[in-house]
């Protein structure tokens, strides 16, 4: 019983982060429609900052407010570089750009902070709890909670705010929020602002749990969309719901049934997902006609 | 009686609580124009959906040349003689006119992968034939001078009646058009009757949703009305006009 | 008159052009062209015939595929693995892997297809990535992480490939052959119903185009074409690990794609060239290298969607209408449209 519940408090950190990234993909989806494959490396980007800032002695309270402000702005001139000029573009060029700004960003990431992969302490020491048998990094509680914070204040910010309400609409549908004078535009931007903050933030309280590398991004950045596809694309909880339901499948299959095949079970689900539920989630595109 | 070319029997479609289109039963002749007419969102394109197989039908049948095709997927209603133009233009826009017509002649031709791999002599031959047809289907419309103009470049006008030289390529025995005269001039208009005309001269049944009344009471030979997705009249123009559920469901609306 | 005999010449042009290319790209080793530079265009060339199946799909039938290194995996391993673990000569294993990929191309094509945009393309990398964990973790048969040493020279019965030369003009052949083929297919009935479902699929399968078979036979072939590029890439390198055929490499084949233009089938070649020598060209810059591919990707997509293949066509339009002062665009001008129409 011991080993199920550290499997199940293992797959619900790792499924928080999937979570994270899983929001800030859904967010830039459903506003823009753009599948950002550079989600991953707002992650990295997070860390990284949130090392260098440790590295120049700065306390956490004031190096995680940097690092999500400089996060911030690197959302915004996302979109304004690669985004906007690409904006009528296919979808297929859409997601190539982002496919070349996550490349960019790793050669910046690899150019500043090298090859090696770099780790922090935790933030509130290295000690474990520990409740009976079960053994709980402090981290853990870090992770969560930041988890917690962030659906709490994305659900405040997007159902009691003018702001938040006006780019759920311009999500739902964007011809009506523009004619009743919603700026499309702004929630774009915001969107990719807002994503990169979220993705940043979940990398920074990641890193003292794993390693962080340059080129780390791509793969959790996957997952993220694993975890919006599990939990419904177009809703903007859907991340949240489908990573952590990500996490303690991973768990459970790496506890259960072999660690070295984590990933791969990971996406044999999705493959299964997209072939059973093609309608749900294409919404029977093809039929519209 | 003789037997309909095409022949739809009850047939229904429901979007979600939208009863688009409510047990329609439609018969269209061999060799003559039918009207399909109604108000907007009377489930006239819906209709035209089922027929070609873009949309699956809730009830009802659909018979063409005598043979079932209830629940055909599109190309193979496009293979048993039926082909269509679309009121929002589904034109290949990255492709020159003649290639988009050319694309209409997949029905009859044959080349597969191993000829088509080898640039045989079948395929020469065969290339040749599409390549002629095209022109004489763009010629048609009226369009031979536009053939190697991307499809994407050409006016509204040129683009609607390319829709219809491409669903001629097909050698189609029944071809329904989806409001082919909305946004073209009076000039226009008048030029598209003629086509039509010699379209159905030529032994191609005709089936046309239409919103020009004066249109549909010049160029048909019968007209079927829709309202709400119901059918409440089907006979001559001139009965129709006359037709007082019609004039209070259609005409009284004030639409030209 | 004199209109039309130019519009011929320039006709014969683009399809004779890219056979000009090939022939002074043949005759360069007799020239004296140094070793190194003939392994990187033999590179080049095994590479390309990837490339080439993702401009099928990408270019020509407009699916957006993310796991052609999966199938290159396949076709490397099989190769691998027959010749070093069974000592099966090199073409028994190559025709094997063939069969194997195409196998697996439909089921996996039939599973995948239904899927459209970014569904297609995020299940496409997960066939890629899950390719990638299988090689590592089943470690008997892949050797794991650190790969399969000692795959052996090409060999066509007693003649063995090995020198450099050699290999180069046989893959060479391969891409011209590769080329020869697809630029027919793409002319004819088959292609011309690609091209259509990538500009509209209801519209295409209303005019009798079995759309779901189609995409299945442009997807099927793109798998085999890569396949063949995986076997040759193991002979070529004399060894193969998973991260050589893994995910990243699917991203890096189809920014080659992208880069050169897809649909236009020698754009993409144009990618594939660069993005090898490209490295080798700016070595001292080794530091920046992920940022310059990044850059160079960033700016020909968004600025022309046509890729390379797309900004080559609009010079070449605008200088010769500087020079004759004649607008003649075969297709109607504009450097998106000409670069997505494909070579005649």
């Amino acid at each position: 019983m011991d080993i199920f519940w550290q499997i199940i408090i293992s797959g619900i950190t790792s499924g928080s982060i999937y979570a994270l990234v899983g929001l800030g993909l859904g967010l830039i989806y459903n506003v823009s429609k753009v599948i950002n494959l550079a989600q991953g490396e707002f992650l990295t980007f997070g860390a990284l900052l949130l090392v260098s800032m440790i590295s120049f002695k700065l306390p956490l309270i004031i190096a995680i407010p940097i690092v999500l402000v400089i996060a911030a702005l690197l959302g915004l001139a996302f979109e304004r570089l690669a985004i906007r000029p690409a904006w009528q573009s296919s979808t297929t060029v859409l997601l190539i750009t982002t496919l070349a700004v996550s490349i960019i960003l790793k050669g910046i990431a690899m150019l500043i902070w090298g090859k090696d992969p770099l780790s922090l302490p935790s933030f509130s020491g290295e000690v474990p709890l520990k409740l009976g048998e079960v053994v709980i990094a402090t981290q853990t509680f870090w992770v969560i909670g930041v988890l917690l914070i962030v659906a709490g204040l994305s659900w405040f910010f997007f159902n009691r705010t003018l702001a938040g309400k006006a780019i759920l609409a311009v999500a739902e549908n964007r011809d009506a929020s523009a004619l009743v004078g919603i700026n499309n535009r702004l929630a774009v931007q915001v969107s990719f602002a807002l994503s990169a903050l979220v993705g940043a933030l979940a990398g920074a309280v990641v890193t003292p749990i794993t390693f962080v590398s340059y080129d780390g991004g791509t793969m959790i950045g996957l997952k993220g969309f694993i975890a919006l596809t599990l939990g419904g694309m177009e809703s903007i909880w859907g991340g949240i719901v489908g990573g952590l339901i990500l996490g303690l499948i991973e768990a459970l299959g790496a506890g259960y049934i072999s660690a070295q095949f984590k990933d791969l079970l990971a996406f044999i689900l999705l493959i299964m997902l997209l072939y059973l539920r093609p309608a749900g989630i294409l919404g029977g595109a093809l039929k519209k006609g | 009686m003789k037997q309909a070319l095409l022949s739809i029997n009850d047939v229904s479609k429901k979007f979600g609580g939208l009863q688009a289109v409510d047990e329609v039963s439609l018969q269209v002749q061999k060799g003559q124009i039918k009207a399909l007419v109604g108000p907007n969102g009377a489930g006239k394109t819906t209709l035209f959906n089922l027929i070609t197989g873009a949309h699956l039908s809730d009830q009802g049948t659909i018979a063409f040349s005598g043979k079932d095709i209830t629940g055909s997927p599109p190309h193979k209603v496009n293979e048993y003689g039926m082909a269509r133009t679309f009121q929002i233009l589904r034109l290949f826009n990255k492709l020159t006119a003649l290639e988009n017509v050319k694309v209409g002649c997949h029905r009859w031709t044959k080349v597969g992968l191993v000829h088509g791999c080898l640039r045989t002599s079948v395929v020469r031959r065969e290339e040749k034939i599409i390549t002629e047809k095209s022109m004489e289907c763009l010629e048609r419309v009226g369009l031979a001078d536009s053939a190697h103009k991307l499809a994407g470049n050409l006016p509204l006008g040129k683009r609607k009646l390319l829709e219809v030289a491409r669903a001629l390529a097909s050698d189609p025995e029944l071809l329904l058009l989806d409001e082919p005269a909305a946004g073209l001039n009076d000039k226009e208009t008048d030029e598209l009757l003629h086509r039509i005309w010699a379209i159905r001269d030529s032994g191609v049944t005709v089936l046309i949703i239409e919103h020009n009344m004066n249109l549909v009471m010049r160029l048909s030979d019968e007209v079927a009305v829709l309202n709400y997705g119901r059918k409440i009249a089907d006979g001559k123009p001139a009965e129709i006009q006359n037709n007082p559920e019609v004039i209070s469901a259609y005409l009284g609306t004030g639409v030209s | 008159m004199i209109v039309q005999l130019w519009a011929k010449f320039r006709n014969s042009l683009a399809s004779w052009g890219i056979w000009l290319v090939f022939g002074l790209i043949l005759v360069l080793p007799l020239v004296g062209l140094s070793e190194h530079y003939i392994s990187l265009l033999t590179l080049s060339a095994v590479l390309a015939l990837a490339v080439l199946g993702i401009d099928l799909l990408m270019g020509y039938t407009g699916l957006l595929s993310l796991g052609q290194a999966g199938f290159m995996a396949i076709g490397a391993y099989t190769s691998a693995i027959l010749t070093v673990r069974y000592g099966v000569g090199a073409i028994p294993a190559l025709i094997a892997a063939q069969a194997i990929t195409l196998v697996t191309a439909v089921f996996i094509g039939k599973a995948v297809l239904r899927l459209k945009g970014y569904h297609l393309a995020i299940a496409t990398l997960a066939f890629s990535v899950i390719m990638e964990q299988l090689l590592v973790n089943l470690r008997n048969l892949t050797g794991g992480p650190s790969g399969l040493a000692g795959v052996p020279s090409l060999s066509v019965g007693q003649i063995s490939v090995t020198g450099g030369q050699s290999l180069f003009y046989l893959c060479m052949f391969a891409v011209m052959v590769a080329i020869f083929l697809l630029k027919n297919l793409t002319n004819c009935r088959v292609g011309r119903a690609w091209q259509a479902i990538a500009g509209d699929e209801l519209a295409a399968a209303t005019l009798s185009i079995n759309t779901d078979n189609f995409k299945l036979l442009a997807f099927v072939i793109s798998a085999c074409l890569a396949a063949f590029s995986g076997s040759l890439y193991a002979h070529y390198m004399h060894f193969i690990a998973p991260e050589m055929v893994g995910m990243q490499a699917s991203l890096n084949l189809v920014v080659m794609t992208a880069l050169g233009g897809a649909g236009t089938l020698w754009g993409p070649l144009l990618g594939v060239v660069l993005l090898t020598f490209l490295p080798d060209f700016i070595a001292y810059l080794q530091n920046f290298q992920l940022i310059i591919n990044g850059l160079v990707l960033l700016i020909s997509i968004v600025f022309f969607p046509g890729g390379l293949a797309g900004l080559l066509t609009y010079l070449y339009n605008m200088i010769v209408e500087r020079l004759f002062g004649r607008k003649e665009y075969l297709n109607g001008g504009g450097t998106k449209n000409e670069a997505s129409s494909p070579v005649n």
